[in-house]
């Protein structure tokens, strides 16, 4: 009849019979061992199933299973090879994948923060009553596309109207030099506006602190980059620095995208004949 | 040469240097898939797909014991033709006695021992044996024929099986509970000198 064993128990019983306790807790378990029969009942139990198992006559293998001379073309630094050419073109197919995201959605990311300020620009327009300064027409990055204040199209009239891009080929989208004339928006360290004429507020919540860019800055020129009063009418072309990166892949995009294809496929391939020797 | 030097050897791509290897070890791992699949010719083929796989991986032995890294292909290969037994179900063809009844495998008959008496003794234990651990699932199945049969450490069934110590600590004492209760259904027929000294005074 089997007496009732806890789980822990049984691993202590199991750890005893190879010998895997501590000292301390063999004494214990020895000493349970003595007071409680049911428990050493087990213990014998488990060891007599033991013997049994380390009774069991080895059986020989019926031959030899050694390899034969064909395995020897197999070289095992091969599959280290086949390994690092697989894991080089799943790169080269992510790269490309990546590549072909980036220059496909790009022009898409680039027109969304023109067509943002417009209306705050509207705004602007709007609340300045009485004002005498032309709107100020720019051209960022695209010739012939009018964006920011007064609309698009070169207007003197104070439209705030926008005009949607002329140029629809967003994946070939080049980056000219400037075209001169204003020159670079100021760079600005610290926000810093002379006069209190915010874009969107309403001048009864013109911010009581001042700042200041210089003696004539437009404190609308301060964000966006916008050019200097005076400079209405200039094409002024500006590169945003953090597409330096699009800079270097849109100079090419086509020949990047041949590149990355001509690799994966090489690599795979080199996989594929790695994996076979 | 001693091992470590024939298992740099063949990682170099000395076919020679591995097959002494596989000769050092293809005891060990037939008895285990033997105990594990219970078939001779499954377990052969077990055991020479793992020397396939040992020579194909090479690069991953990263040092410890070659002998538990072998036992982990030999006993996945045996996991994976389990697996497939279980996917795909196989009636044995048993020879049929005269009265029509299906006879057992007599292999388990069939001894090397020139005693006849022991020779039935033993297969008889082995019978017992095998049944039970037969019974047994397979992840205890290995914890159980690689200590208790094969005689293997602790750390090294850990590394073989690919499960934490404590793991290998708990299925083994698990499987030893079961091999108990399953060996007790066979006390009555085993001979008496593999009874339990208790059982036998009763």
């Amino acid at each position: 009849m089997n007496v009732l064993l806890s789980q822990k128990d049984l691993g202590l019983i199991s750890a005893y019979l190879d010998d895997r306790l501590s000292q301390t807790q063999k004494n214990l378990l020895e000493e349970r061992f003595r007071s409680e029969p049911g428990l050493k009942r087990n213990l014998d139990e488990l060891q007599h199933t033991r013997t049994l198992l380390r009774s069991l006559t080895p059986r020989k293998a019926p031959r030899n299973f050694t390899l034969s001379s064909q395995y020897a073309r197999f070289h095992p630094r091969s599959r280290v090879l086949s390994l690092t050419f697989g894991w080089a073109s799943g790169a080269a197919a992510f790269a490309l994948i990546a590549l072909f995201a980036f220059t496909s959605f790009l022009p898409l990311r680039a027109a969304l923060p023109m067509a943002a300020p417009a209306p705050a620009m509207m705004n602007d327009t709007a609340l300045e009553s009485g004002t005498t300064n032309p709107p100020q027409i720019i051209t960022w990055n695209m010739p012939n596309m009018a964006y920011g204040r007064g609309g698009g199209g070169g207007g003197g009239d104070g439209n705030s109207s926008i005009e949607a891009p002329k140029s629809a080929g967003a994946e070939s989208m080049t980056l000219s030099e400037p075209a001169g004339g204003g020159g670079m928006p100021p760079v600005i360290n610290e926000p810093q506006v002379e006069d209190a004429a915010p874009m969107t507020l309403s001048d009864s919540q013109v911010p009581q602190q001042t700042f200041a860019v210089n003696e004539s800055a437009d404190p609308s020129t301060l964000i966006l980059g916008l050019p200097q009063p005076g400079t209405e009418g200039q094409q002024i072309n500006t590169v945003p620095a953090s597409t330096s990166a699009a800079l270097f892949i849109d100079a090419n995009p086509i020949l990047w995208t041949i590149l990355l294809a001509a690799l994966a496929l090489s690599f795979a391939l080199a996989a594929i004949l790695f994996h076979r020797r | 040469m001693d091992e470590n030097a024939l298992i740099q050897s063949a990682m170099r791509g000395d076919l020679d240097a591995f097959n002494r290897l596989v000769l050092a070890y293809q005891d060990l791992a037939f008895n285990v898939a033997c105990r594990m699949l219970n078939d001779d010719d499954l377990a052969a083929d077990a055991v020479q797909n793992a020397f396939i796989s040992a020579w194909r991986s090479l690069t991953t032995y990263r040092g410890g014991s070659f002998k538990a890294w072998v036992m982990r292909m030999v006993t996945n290969g045996c996991y994976d033709e389990l697996r497939r037994q279980k996917r795909r179900p196989t009636t044995a063809l048993e020879p049929v006695a005269e009265n029509g009844d299906e006879m057992e495998s007599p292999q388990w008959l069939a001894s090397d021992d020139p005693q006849p008496e022991t020779s039935m003794e033993q297969a008889e234990l082995e019978h017992a044996l095998t049944h039970c651990l037969e019974n047994l699932p397979p992840e205890f199945r290995a914890v159980v024929v690689l200590v208790d049969v094969q005689g293997m450490e602790y750390e090294q069934v850990s590394q073989s099986v690919r499960a934490p110590l404590g793991t290998v600590k708990s299925r083994l004492a698990r499987a030893r509970l079961k091999m108990r209760d399953c060996l007790q259904g066979f006390e009555e027929l085993l001979p008496a000198r593999f009874r339990l000294e208790s059982e036998v005074a009763e």
